[in-house]
C-alpha cells in the first residue's frame, strides 16, 4: 500500500494539472459542456481517492469543489459568476498540490 | 460464515482500481474489475459474482444505471449489488437504497477494511435468505 501511495503522490502534480488546466480554459473560453462534465469527474474521483493514498488534504479540498460543481452537472448548466468565483478560490487551493515538490 | 468467493467491480478511477486490486489480491476471492457497463448483464452472467461492487458517478454508463440493467434481467436480478461513492448525502443514501442496492459504501473507504465490510454485508444478506427461506417452509 505504501509503494500505491508514493505512486499515487508521485502522479498527484499531474492529475492536479490537468483539473487546474480544464478549469482555466472553462472560465477564460467560451463554455464547453463536454469539458466541465470531463473537469467534475476528475475532480470527483480525487475526492473519492486522495485519503485512501494518503493525501487527506487534497481529497478535502476536491470534496469541497465536488459539492460546488454538482449542481451544475446534475442541471447541465454553466455556473454563474457568483457560483465560478467560489469554484475558483476552491480550484486555488489545489494549486499548491499541482507542484512536483509536493 | 460463508465468505464472498467471487466479486466484480466497476469502477472508473484507474487509482481505485489499483487498490480494488491490491485488496482482492489479499483475499482467497476470484475479482474482475471492469470501467465499462455497456456489457454489464452479459459480463455478470459469465462471470457469476456472489457480490457486486460499483461506482456510482461514471462518465458513459453511471451506476444506478447498470444496476438497472442488472435488475431488468432474471438472471442478473438477484445479485446483491453494493454502491460506493464519495458523494454520499442522506438523501442520495436513501435514493441508492430505495433503488434496491445492499449497501452503500463511503469513498474513501479504507483499503485494510473494505473486504471484511464487504464479507460482512454479504453475510448478513445470506442470514436473511436463509431465515426467509425456513419462514416459508415453515408455513408450507
Amino acid at each position: 500500500m505504501k509503494e500505491l501511495c508514493l505512486a499515487y503522490k508521485r502522479d498527484l502534480p499531474n492529475k492536479i494539472s490537468v483539473i487546474l488546466v480544464l478549469w482555466k480554459s472553462l472560465k477564460e473560453d467560451s463554455w464547453n459542456p463536454e469539458r466541465f462534465s470531463q473537469l467534475y469527474y476528475l475532480v470527483h474521483n480525487l475526492a473519492g481517492s486522495g485519503t485512501i493514498f494518503d493525501c487527506k488534504d487534497v481529497s478535502d479540498i476536491a470534496a469541497c469543489a465536488d459539492e460546488l460543481l454538482y449542481p451544475f452537472i446534475k442541471i447541465a448548466a454553466e455556473p454563474n459568476l457568483k457560483d465560478k468565483l467560489a469554484i475558483d478560490s476552491v480550484m486555488r487551493n489545489l494549486e499548491e498540490y499541482s507542484l512536483p515538490e509536493f | 460464515m460463508k465468505s464472498i468467493e467471487r466479486i466484480m467491480c466497476w469502477e472508473d478511477d484507474l487509482s481505485i482500481q489499483i487498490v480494488l486490486q491490491y485488496v482482492f489480491e489479499m483475499q482467497p476471492v476470484k475479482f474482475l474489475l471492469s470501467d465499462d457497463g455497456r456489457e454489464a448483464v452479459k459480463m455478470a452472467l459469465d462471470f457469476q459474482p456472489d457480490l457486486i461492487l460499483m461506482d456510482v458517478m461514471m462518465p458513459f454508463l453511471d451506476g444506478p444505471t447498470i444496476f438497472k440493467s442488472l435488475q431488468n434481467d432474471f438472471r442478473t436480478s438477484k445479485i446483491p449489488v453494493v454502491f460506493m461513492t464519495a458523494r454520499i448525502q442522506p438523501q442520495e443514501l436513501r435514493d441508492y437504497l430505495a433503488l434496491g442496492v445492499k449497501d452503500v459504501i463511503a469513498k474513501p473507504f479504507d483499503p485494510m477494511t473494505l473486504f471484511a465490510q464487504l464479507n460482512q454485508i454479504y453475510g448478513e444478506l445470506r442470514d436473511e435468505r436463509v431465515m426467509s427461506g425456513l419462514q416459508k417452509r415453515s408455513s408450507e
